[in-house]
């Protein structure tokens, strides 16, 4: 029975692995049936992408929520130092305005070479887009006549460990939701 | 039989001389200057030459670099010569003012997304030391305090001091 259970666990193992492999380096991505949460992973964090409601309905909010894990040892910018923060982007929709982006409260790392501080999360943290889709009559027209719309993005972020900056990452993500009629 | 052995070890080596050979050789560029010209490896080979992958923002290129801008300034009437290419294009806007708050005057080429992958660089800054030929001697990756003594050894021996 074991050996069963065994062999079961590895052939699963050897499909996720092929999986893995073939879905490109440092990026794994899963996205559940219902289009509403998008998991990724690089050599430098993971994050979990979250989109709600998932009908878009003219002129309600939408929000995007992105959980972020910094991976052992590194950490991302936040907003206010001089270098390059973690930030949401939604690509440009004429439909789409963003109204709010919500980021925590950093936390001081100190860097030694140059002798700063500098605002870093190096732990778990959130960040927050509000978005509306049709909010004005012009918005709306745009939104006529689609019974879908997908909305796409990238998280992008500079991430550093206590020896070396990784090259700047932009890992790409999407939703395609579902329009509700007027 | 035995004759038929050496010839194949003899084809293996040489295969294996070649893979080690052409993996010692700086992958050649053609790249555009601040100044809208373009220079090509040949053009910035000195007697030594050290290229450094970075970008302005990059936190321990800021570090390492003050360190580096004295090292060409002590050699660069010795034949060393250097370049520091810029993997970032966004950031292409920031570089002339990024040199002149911090009085560096090592010559910038701009590479696009393509050298990233070109030169498999996973991080910066990323240098390597070349001889006269084009030849890699050295490669390093990221920067800790001190690495710059370990690179002006590299240098003075390539340039035979």
């Amino acid at each position: 029975m074991h050996g069963v259970r065994g062999a079961v666990a590895m052939l699963l193992a050897f499909c996720v692995a092929g999986l893995s492999a073939r879905q490109g380096p440092g990026t794994r991505a899963v996205t559940s049936a219902a289009a509403r949460v998008t998991s990724r992973s690089t050599p430098h964090l993971t994050f979990t992408a979250t989109i709600s409601p998932v009908v878009i309905v003219p002129g309600a909010r939408i929000s995007i929520a992105v959980d972020v894990v910094p991976k052992k040892g590194m950490h991302v910018y936040a907003p206010g130092t001089q270098y390059r923060p973690v930030v949401i982007r939604l690509q440009p929709d004429p439909p789409l305005r963003v109204r709010n982006s919500a980021y925590p409260k950093p936390t001081v790392y100190r860097f030694e070479p140059l002798n700063e501080d500098v605002l870093v999360y190096d732990g778990p943290f959130r960040l927050v887009v509000d978005v509306i889709a049709g909010d004005a009559v012009a918005l709306r027209a745009h939104l006529r006549g689609r019974s879908q719309m997908t909305i796409k993005g990238t998280l992008d972020y500079q991430a550093c460990d206590d020896r070396m900056c990784y090259l700047p990452a932009s890992v790409p993500f999407q939703w395609t939701l579902r329009v509700a009629g007027e | 039989m035995h004759r038929v052995l050496l010839g194949v070890l003899l084809i293996a080596a040489v295969a294996m001389q070649d893979r080690a050979t052409a993996a010692e050789s700086f992958r050649p560029f053609k790249l555009k200057t601040l100044e809208g010209s373009q220079r090509s490896l040949p053009d910035v080979l000195g007697k030594a030459t050290v290229v450094i992958f970075f970008f302005p923002s990059c936190p321990y290129c800021n570090a390492a670099f003050p360190e580096v801008q004295k090292i060409y300034d002590a050699y660069k009437d010795r034949g060393l010569s250097m370049v520091w290419i810029n993997v970032v294009p966004d950031e292409e806007p920031l570089i002339a003012d990024w040199r002149t708050t911090h009085g560096y005057t090592v010559p910038v080429l701009l590479g696009g997304r393509s050298v990233q992958n070109d030169y498999k660089l996973v991080m910066t800054p990323t240098h390597y030391l070349l001889d006269s030929r084009g030849k890699v001697l050295s490669k390093h990756a990221g920067y800790s305090a001190g690495d710059e003594k370990t690179l002006e050894r590299d240098i003075q021996q390539a340039l035979g001091q």
